[in-house]
């Protein structure tokens, strides 16, 4: 089912459900693997896609059909997944440093990994870029997405995101070159 | 030159390639070139791999689902959904809203009767620290998903930490788009 016929099909409510069911078949996996790759642990990712999820269902007929839906959903997907790391680090009570130091320590302890030696050690090197960076990182390299999709999920300028991809990998390759 | 040369000479002019001389070639290595050599192509294989552009085993995740993980994650969250749309919310509820409106009407009346101790009250609120009123309006659905979403709130932390790691590179580029080149060198 194609985005716009997913909309036209949700603002009928007797066809709500199903244009539903057809958007998260549709989107499912690439906002699991979006979220995943900010918060390494699959049972975090699970509870944010599941309110992803309910946020697009309660939100969609305010949608603006001005940007993609996929840009939209992702969106919402970033703001809960940082969010996410954000409460959990108001909670404990602890420095963003401490959280991405979990962040790293899941990526060692934590389960369903099973990546090879330079896979985990791209990883290592990503979870300490700032937020931003890796975000960018995650978004251009493994998901290939244009510059200007980019900047509708975080309505930051191409020329700064350009930048911000270039810090990131000239960090990254460095983090990899080292032994 | 010898009878026996001119003769095996004879039979190269025949067939010039049969000449040993000729699969000697001219080049030369510097010493030790292939003491060094390997070690060197083992280095190089190692720049190869932490170089992003041209390792697209990189790209691959190293994360993984449980089986069937994405075959159920519908139903999952459709189940969330219906559990959350019978939730009737606090106001929704007919005994709830009048004992609300009671209660507002209350207030209002001690408002009214204690607007000297105003100054008190202002104390009172102020000693809730921000994070405890944002915890309460979280915990209390206060905050709609409509607004949270139009928050910005993502841009505002993302931005500060990325000010400082940006800001040379945008001014740059904004003054000069024609180093626009160099960075789709990064583009990959």
């Amino acid at each position: 089912m194609e985005d716009k016929e997913i909309l036209q099909a949700f603002r009928v409510s007797s066809n709500k459900d199903f244009a539903f069911k057809n958007l998260v078949a549709e989107y499912q996996e690439r906002v699991y693997w979006h979220v995943r790759k900010i918060l390494i642990s699959h049972d975090d990712t699970d509870d944010v896609v599941q309110e992803v999820f309910i946020k697009v269902y309660k939100n969609l007929d305010t949608f603006r059909e001005a940007s993609q839906l996929f840009t939209w959903i992702y969106r919402i997907a970033t703001n809960e997944a940082l969010n996410y790391l954000k409460k959990r680090q108001r909670r404990h009570s602890v420095s963003i440093d401490d959280v991405y130091h979990e962040l790293e320590n899941t990526l060692t302890h934590g389960e369903q990994i099973d990546g090879d030696e330079i896979q985990m050690k791209l990883q290592k090197a990503l979870v300490k870029l700032p937020e931003k960076q890796r975000l960018v990182f995650n978004m251009r390299y493994f998901d290939d997405l244009k510059y200007d999709e980019m900047s509708e999920i975080t309505g930051t300028s191409v020329g700064a995101l350009k930048a911000s991809y270039h810090l990131a990998v000239k960090k990254v390759e460095e983090s990899l070159s080292v032994d | 030159m010898s009878i026996k040369q001119k003769m095996k000479n004879k039979d190269y002019d025949s067939n010039p390639l049969d000449n040993p001389q000729l699969k000697k070639h001219p080049f030369q290595v510097e010493a030790g070139y292939f003491n060094g050599l390997s070690e060197r192509i083992m280095n190089a294989i190692d720049a190869e791999e932490s170089d992003l552009k041209f390792n697209l085993h990189l790209k691959k995740s190293p994360f993984t689902v449980p089986d069937g993980y994405f075959d159920n994650l519908s139903s999952k969250i459709e189940a969330k959904l219906r559990e959350e749309q019978k939730e009737v919310k606090f106001y929704q509820r007919p005994l709830s809203r009048w004992l609300a409106v009671a209660a507002s009407l209350v207030l209002l009346i001690t408002f009214y009767f204690n607007q000297s101790d105003q100054a008190a009250s202002t104390d009172l609120l102020s000693s809730v620290s921000d994070e405890t009123i944002i915890s309460f309006l979280e915990s209390e659905n206060g905050l709609s998903d409509e607004l949270l979403l139009n928050l910005g709130e993502i841009d505002s932390v993302l931005d500060a930490i990325y000010a400082d790691e940006t800001s040379i590179f945008v001014n740059i580029m904004d003054s000069n788009p024609e180093l626009e080149y160099d960075f789709e060198y990064f583009d990959y």
